[in-house]
């Protein structure tokens, strides 16, 4: 299990004040299982959505799952599972990083 | 979260849509991209509902593919009510049918079963008022078991049970307690039949026979006292076992010629056409004072027609006088005279043992007589009250 976190600032916080971020349950909390689910907690909204290609809106921006057979499943308003063949997180932040 | 609902949802943005019914309180089971401009949804009654207001509300298009659960049933249930109303009618019929006693069996069980009476159980279940189609609820197994016991006859143990819409009656008929007496109440044995005494056991008191000796029905057999002292004699309650030979007779008797009827050779006939109850007669005649008749039946009119010729020819009869086969009378009158004979012994209610069996026949002018005996070896020592109850 491989557990990511999506940090709002470009710059990383200091590890002793992680559990803050997690206290507010504010920050978006994506948790993966092998490569076929996804979990994603604290999200803000779907704003695209197909089989290929799915991208969350969170606090900190972004996230997009990129795969084949993607679908969402249990649904609700604060957490959602993606489910199919995944083969790209891109967490908010990770793109400024690339282009510097 | 389930998936009562599927729903096909047609248009642009439907992520916004998604959004908007997640905004409202929906949730979904599972959510599919079919197309460009269209998803498939699983949810619940209730996000389902929201989903298709909003799709009202902006004009997007929305089909219900599926739907299951709760509500399905109730609308399929709502389309067939007659199935329904039928499945309540077969409840209410098995309910009625399994509240109700059909089945009286009734069964004996220990050590003689063969003396219980399945009549005289079903009367007595009968004055109870337990009978075929009662309610079950009525029947109280613990004082039916009792009512029974009292009522039905000699039963050691009378069990009732219910078993769905069985009632089973299980009885051990009582077994007849041996004949026994008083070992210090005084009595005597006497033959029960004429014999020759063949041997003599005597248990207790004092032999008044010895082998050999011809007894007559009713003589003295064993006396029942014994000697205390030289002197003085006390009573006893004889006890012991005298065998003797003894015979029983049967006769019969048959006559050796007899009448009988034969044809003299004439006859007449008279004929009659006859259609299922009329009858139009064709030729008649007067008939003999004793004669046999014939009837001959020749249809006319095929298989489908019940159209017939009754034709009767009588026969004159003369009385003749005719003889038995004697042998074969006198082999009947054997075996008519030994069951007899048998018939009287198995009627004296003792157990014996056949020694031999003979015949002889006496011709006496036209009647043959044949007489039977059977000598048999029996214990024929019986206390008096045997005997007078016997002769009673």
């Amino acid at each position: 299990m491989k557990s990511v976190r999506a940090r709002r600032r470009s710059g990383a916080s200091a590890p002793a004040l992680e559990w803050l971020c997690d206290l507010s349950g504010r920050t978006a909390r994506i948790t993966s299982i092998g490569n076929r689910s996804l979990l994603v907690e604290n999200y803000r909204g779907i704003l695209e959505f197909s089989a290929e290609r799915i991208v969350l809106g969170t606090r900190c921006g972004s996230v997009e799952v990129t795969g084949e057979c993607l679908s969402l499943n249990q649904v609700r308003r604060d957490a959602l599972v993606i489910e199919g063949e995944i083969r790209d997180v891109r967490l908010p932040g990770a793109e400024a990083a690339h282009e510097s | 979260m389930n998936r009562d609902v599927r729903l096909r949802v047609e248009g642009s943005l439907l992520e916004r849509l998604i959004q908007r019914a997640l905004n409202d309180g929906a949730s979904f089971a599972r959510i599919q991209r079919l197309g460009p401009r269209s998803i498939q949804l699983d949810a619940d009654a209730r996000s389902a509902d929201i989903v298709r207001a909003l799709c009202e509300k902006y004009w997007l298009d929305c089909r219900v593919l599926r739907r299951g659960g709760f509500a399905a049933m109730r609308d399929k249930l709502r389309a067939r009510w007659t199935l329904g109303l039928g499945a309540l009618l077969c409840a209410a019929i098995c309910a009625l049918f399994l509240s109700r006693l059909w089945l009286v069996d009734v069964r004996f069980t220990g050590p003689a079963p063969q003396l219980g009476s399945e009549r005289a159980i079903r009367d007595c279940l009968e004055e109870h008022g337990v009978r075929v189609g009662m309610p079950v609820s009525a029947v109280d197994a613990e004082l039916l078991q009792s009512e029974l016991l009292a009522g039905a006859g000699d039963y050691s143990f009378v069990g009732v049970r219910r078993q769905g819409v069985r009632l089973l009656v299980e009885a051990s008929p009582e077994v007849p307690a041996p004949q026994v007496y008083d070992l210090n109440y005084a009595r005597d044995l006497v033959a029960a039949r004429d014999g020759v005494v063949e041997s003599i056991t005597v248990h207790a008191g004092h032999a008044a026979v010895k082998p050999g000796d011809t007894v007559r029905r009713g003589q003295l057999l064993i006396r029942g006292e014994e000697a205390r002292t030289r002197e003085e004699t006390a009573p006893v309650g004889a006890s012991g076992e005298v065998i003797a030979r003894s015979w029983c007779e049967g006769s019969a008797e048959g006559a050796l010629t007899g009448a009988a009827l034969r044809r003299t050779g004439r006859c007449e006939a008279e004929s009659a056409l006859q259609l299922l109850g009329l009858s139009l007669p064709l030729s008649e005649c007067a008939g003999y004072a004793s004669e046999e008749a014939e009837l001959e039946i020749l249809p006319v009119g095929g298989l489908f027609l019940p159209l017939e010729v009754r034709r009767v020819i009588h026969w004159e009869t003369a009385p003749v006088r005719v003889e038995a086969d004697p042998g074969a009378l006198e082999a009947r009158l054997r075996a008519l005279a030994l069951a007899e004979a048998r018939a009287k012994l198995a009627a004296g209610g003792m157990d014996w043992t056949l020694r031999s069996t003979w015949t002889d026949c006496e011709t006496e002018g036209d009647v043959l007589r044949v007489r039977a005996v059977c000598e048999i070896a029996a214990n024929i020592a019986v206390t008096r009250d045997a005997l007078n109850q016997e002769v009673n």
